[in-house]
């Protein structure tokens, strides 16, 4: 029991469940079916490739989460899991993912295994220990569930999926720069580049300002050709204008309590704006 | 082990672009030109392995059979096991095994009647002579020589203007081989996994046909081969390097 409960700790719940948010938000927008057995193998799909992916993540960087203060107490560096079991667990948990995925449709497939490839290969092996743009391709991996759930919902990709993932994808700089601003002293001392490290402050807020700002722009765009949304992209710009508003006081004064206060503020913005798509497409 | 000698820049490009061709063989109406644009750039990317030359006398004969057994008529399915028997390789196989099996990517494409054969005869030419200047190993001079002249049986003056520029890059580039280093070491557990699953998920594609569930079983195991044989370095390592 403990083995299962460290496998799921390697998923990273909280963060697990944001993402199946967008995942079951963009579902719904589709116009998915509110049907136990539609929802059942998108959970599944969900569950095992994004928390697999996730853990197969921390498996290849276990030798880094030793180094640092704040994952030193994870499964594989305290040893409450062996390389092998947690492998072993982790291929179970991508494998039913893909097969629920596949089961659905090849677009949904599609998504798990572009998640996969742009989390593991791209952003973990390619990129995260030689440069800090690895957000980049990060935040691709990170705005495939809603492409995920979309195709799902509507049996294809096609633009109002791309949008709700494009939302996604600039909403995930603001959560891991000020993360990695945080816990910046466990980056360094890994020799994991950031942004935070490469840009100035000033450019480092300049490129999170236009970030966040292109989050109400693409749900004004998904509003305008989906033809709802109009109280989310209202609640959503007003949320993001203030979360810019802090991030250039950021650039003025920064400081830790601010880098805290905004990886708090980032996850109610993307969550507003996957439960309010749906609810309004409901009510459509 | 013989790791790596150079070639970090060339591996994140061909995988880079490797993978995501992969993935889109999901998604398109021509699965085969991604994926075989996968494995060329994959197998010239991935040189991480300790050398077991024998396997190239099993490997080359068994591919060349299914190849030219799929060029009778059973293409699709018959390309893609010997892709993935291919793939299998790279557990315990040699650079050479690598290198020989990329080789047969045109000659498979020039069999199969590609409308997209002079670009992968492009590229594979490109790559693999990008491999074989870096590797300086006479199996794979033999394999590019054997291997190039039935790329430009298509068109030959394409053909010819091809194996030019290939070359030019191909001098150009092994400066930039030179400079690099590897960042990677492999991870055998994920590399097992990986060559399970691609050669069941090839299995299934064989028995069943190109669906998505075969595909993308096919392709995770590909997916996981890859992450295995780029595991980041340990931090130890490198900075014992």
């Amino acid at each position: 029991m403990d083995k299962i409960k460290s496998l799921i700790q390697m998923t990273k719940p909280r963060q697990l469940i944001l993402l199946l948010v967008t995942m079951y938000g963009a579902y719904f927008a589709a116009g998915g079916p509110l049907e136990p057995a539609s929802v059942g193998l998108l959970t599944i799909t969900g569950f095992g490739s994004v928390g697999g992916v996730t853990a197969l993540n921390m498996y290849l960087e276990r030798d880094i989460d030793s180094m640092m203060r704040r994952t030193r107490k994870r499964p594989l560096p305290s040893g409450k899991l062996s390389d092998r079991e947690a492998l072993a667990g982790i291929t179970i948990m991508i494998l039913v993912g893909i097969i629920a995925a596949a089961l659905i449709n090849k677009y949904v497939a599609f998504a798990v295994l572009a998640g996969l490839y742009f989390d593991i290969i791209a952003y973990t092996e390619l990129t995260k220990r030689s440069t800090a743009w690895n957000l980049v391709l990060g935040s691709f991996a990170g705005s495939m569930p809603a492409l995920g759930g979309w195709a799902a919902g509507e049996g294809a990709i096609t633009l109002g999926g791309l949008l709700l993932a494009g939302i996604v994808f600039f909403w995930q700089p603001m959560h891991v720069s000020f993360l990695a601003y945080y816990f910046r002293e466990d980056y360094r001392r890994a020799g994991i580049p950031t942004v935070p490290d490469v840009l100035s402050t000033r450019a480092f807020s300049l490129f999170l300002a236009v970030s966040i700002g292109a989050i109400p722009v693409l749900l004004w765009a998904y509003m305008y050709i989906e033809g709802y949304g109009l109280f989310t992209s209202i609640i959503t710009s007003a949320m993001a204008f203030q979360a810019i508003l802090k991030v250039l006081d950021f650039s003025r004064h920064p400081s830790k309590s601010t880098a805290l206060n905004m990886i708090k503020f980032a996850s109610p913005l993307i969550a507003i704006a996957f439960l309010g798509i749906p609810v309004e497409r409901m009510l459509s | 082990m013989p790791m790596c000698r150079g070639y970090a820049k060339l591996g994140c490009g061909g995988i880079a672009v490797s993978g995501f061709a992969a993935i889109l063989s999901l998604i398109t109406d021509n699965p085969i030109l991604p994926l075989a644009l996968a494995i060329v750039l994959m197998s010239s990317s991935i040189i991480t392995f300790t050398s077991k030359s024998w396997l190239v006398a099993v490997i080359l004969p068994l591919s060349m059979l299914l190849i030219s057994l799929g060029a009778l008529g059973y293409t699709k399915h018959l390309i893609i096991l010997a892709l993935a028997i291919t793939a299998f390789t790279l557990y315990t196989s040699s650079m050479e095994a690598i290198t020989a099996s990329a080789s047969l990517i045109p000659v498979s494409l020039a069999l199969s009647g590609s409308n997209y054969f002079n670009i992968i005869a492009a590229i594979a030419v490109v790559l693999i002579g990008l491999t074989l200047i870096a590797s300086t190993r006479k199996l794979h001079s033999g394999i590019f020589l054997a291997a190039s002249p039935i790329a430009l049986l298509g068109e030959p003056l394409t053909g010819f203007i091809i194996l030019a520029s290939g070359l030019a890059v191909l001098l150009a580039s092994s400066g930039l081989v030179d400079i690099s280093e590897c960042p990677f070491k492999s991870d055998k557990y994920l590399i097992l996994l990986g060559s399970i699953i691609s050669v069941g998920g090839a299995f299934l594609v064989f028995i069943f046909g190109w669906g998505g569930l075969e595909a993308s079983l096919w392709l995770l195991g590909f997916l996981f081969l890859v992450s295995g044989t780029l595991a980041p370095v340990e931090l130890s390592d490198r900075e014992s390097a």
